[in-house]
């Protein structure tokens, strides 16, 4: 028991090291947070892009841009990703993570936007017809009849999406960024402790996924109240 | 509700099984605890197994698809003694000591600056070279001293005595209060790219790689990194082994010590700093 407590100390009171754990807790949850915000702006565009070119045949040069979008950053790993943007192509910006948020949301994107294409394509054509022949533009169609009803459709998806991306950002390490892993790796090549440091970010990080389970439930609850007629 | 019990359950089976391992780990720490004659278990297993970080020129790094370097050189006459074949192993730097501790590997020798912090979890050999930790900086830049980095972006490569340094400095030393911003790598060169990139302001590494790193690149200088008042501390690299092992650090010793004063060493640094 002595050992414990001497580890515990040594991990996270001794030189203050709490405050890097601290420090990488709010670096993790910043990239996440904001990376996901651009995710899923990137992934909706390029959803009705595509469902756009699919059913009407119009914008093929957008549709392009979007299919080769998703199949370049769908098809190389992100951790190769994000030191492209890092050392060659994202060189002015020095805080490693406005790179990593740039470069996570780039990903996800990706996988947003074949989500959220599902979701638009689960919703029947008749629904459109339907806003079309009451007057709606086919923008206010797609806005206020087929997304509320795509995203209740997608929502257990967008959350996995969510849920990985949260937990890929802990190889941000890797441009420097001292986030919640990193963090645990530098604490433990000064202490020679593994233990503390890598249980403990682990607990966090299933902490948070639990969470974001939790408000996906929620967020499911309430989107089904209108189901019930 | 059901869903709230299960969810306890599984955080006091994690909990728990934590506590568990937690002591586990500590009585490996025992020094010579479980380690039962690394020697035997080398010469019976016929390889010597050893750990480095293989992006420290010129003490290590990959030429082809080999790990070359002087560390290596030491690492062969090592298991050259001992009769067995050499397995070098190439692992991220800030690992490598916790892995010799815990029996991973068998040494390590990966230009290991001898410390106490590091002492306290393996054992030396007696010191193969004596480095001072460079600076790598742009050829116009102001920075000359440690104190001169108190508002500069600082390369480091993670878990090397450089870091700790800078790391020290910014805590309780020279940079207290500074607005140092300490960027950690996971290796010199690539730190080096970041300051051709101008992300940084300096790379803080041992000597002979901070002069290789320079000496690629022709705007840059590398220079002992010292204090307004004082010179340069002078560190020592040691092969590491796991506690309890003195048979086997004996035979390292004769190694490398005959290494040392035969000018094996010195020839090494240069045949590999070119």
């Amino acid at each position: 028991m002595a050992a414990f407590q001497e580890g515990f100390y040594r991990t996270f009171i001794n030189n203050n090291y709490y405050k890097v754990f601290l420090d990488g807790f709010r670096a993790t949850i910043t990239i996440a947070v904001f990376a996901v915000l651009i995710g899923v702006s990137i992934g909706i565009i390029l959803a009705v892009i595509k469902v756009y070119n699919h059913r009407t045949g119009k914008m093929k040069i957008a549709r392009l841009f979007a299919e080769l979008y998703v199949t370049v950053f769908r098809g190389t790993p992100v951790i190769v990703q994000l030191m492209i943007l890092y050392y060659l192509v994202l060189i002015d910006i020095k805080s490693g993570v406005i790179v990593a948020v740039i470069g996570f949301g780039l990903n996800s994107g990706a996988y947003v936007a074949e989500i959220v294409r599902a979701g638009i394509m689960s919703i029947d054509t008749g629904q459109t017809e339907a806003g079309r022949s009451l007057g709606l533009t086919e923008l206010m169609t797609m806005r206020y009849i087929i997304m509320p009803q795509a995203i209740k459709n997608t929502l257990p998806a967008l959350f996995n999406e969510f849920i990985t991306l949260l937990k890929e950002t802990s190889v941000a390490g890797y441009i420097t960024v001292i986030d919640l892993t990193k963090a645990a790796d530098l604490v433990r090549s000064r202490t020679y402790q593994a233990f503390f440091p890598l249980i403990s970010v682990a607990l966090v990080y299933l902490i948070m996924v639990v969470g974001l389970t939790a408000l996906q439930g929620v967020m499911e609850r309430k989107l089904q109240k209108s189901d019930r007629r | 509700m059901k869903k709230f019990i299960a969810l306890l359950f599984i955080i006091a089976i994690a909990i728990s099984g934590c506590g568990g391992n937690g002591d586990a780990a500590d009585d490996s720490e025992q020094p010579g605890g479980s380690t039962t004659g690394k020697l035997d278990q080398i010469k019976s297993s016929g390889t010597l197994v050893m750990y480095t970080n293989a992006e420290f020129p010129p003490y290590e790094f990959i030429e082809g698809n080999e790990i070359v370097g002087v560390d290596v050189e030491i690492g062969k006459a090592i298991a050259e003694k001992l009769e067995v074949e050499l397995e070098v192993v190439n692992a991220d730097f800030g690992g490598i000591v916790a892995s010799i501790a815990s029996g991973k590997g068998d040494v390590a020798v990966s230009g290991i600056t001898i410390d106490d912090e590091r002492r306290a979890q393996v054992d030396f050999s007696t010191p193969y070279v004596e480095s001072v930790q460079y600076i790598i900086v742009p050829e116009n830049s102001d920075i000359g001293f440690v104190e001169d980095l108190s508002d500069k972006a600082v390369g480091v490569q993670s878990g090397t005595t450089g870091s700790m340094l800078v790391e020290d400095e910014i805590n309780e030393g020279v940079l207290r209060g500074g607005t140092t911003d300490l960027k950690q790598y996971t290796s010199a060169p690539v730190a080096m790219q970041d300051l051709i990139n101008g992300r940084i302001d300096a790379v803080v590494i041992d000597e002979l790689v901070a002069i290789a790193l320079a000496n690629e690149h022709e705007a840059y200088t590398a220079m002992p990194l010292v204090y307004t008042k004082g010179s340069p501390m002078t560190e020592q690299f040691g092969v590491a082994v796991a506690k309890g092992n003195e048979d086997l650090l004996a035979i390292i010793d004769e190694v490398v010590g005959g290494m040392v004063a035969d000018g094996l060493i010195e020839l090494y640094i240069q045949e590999y700093s070119e």
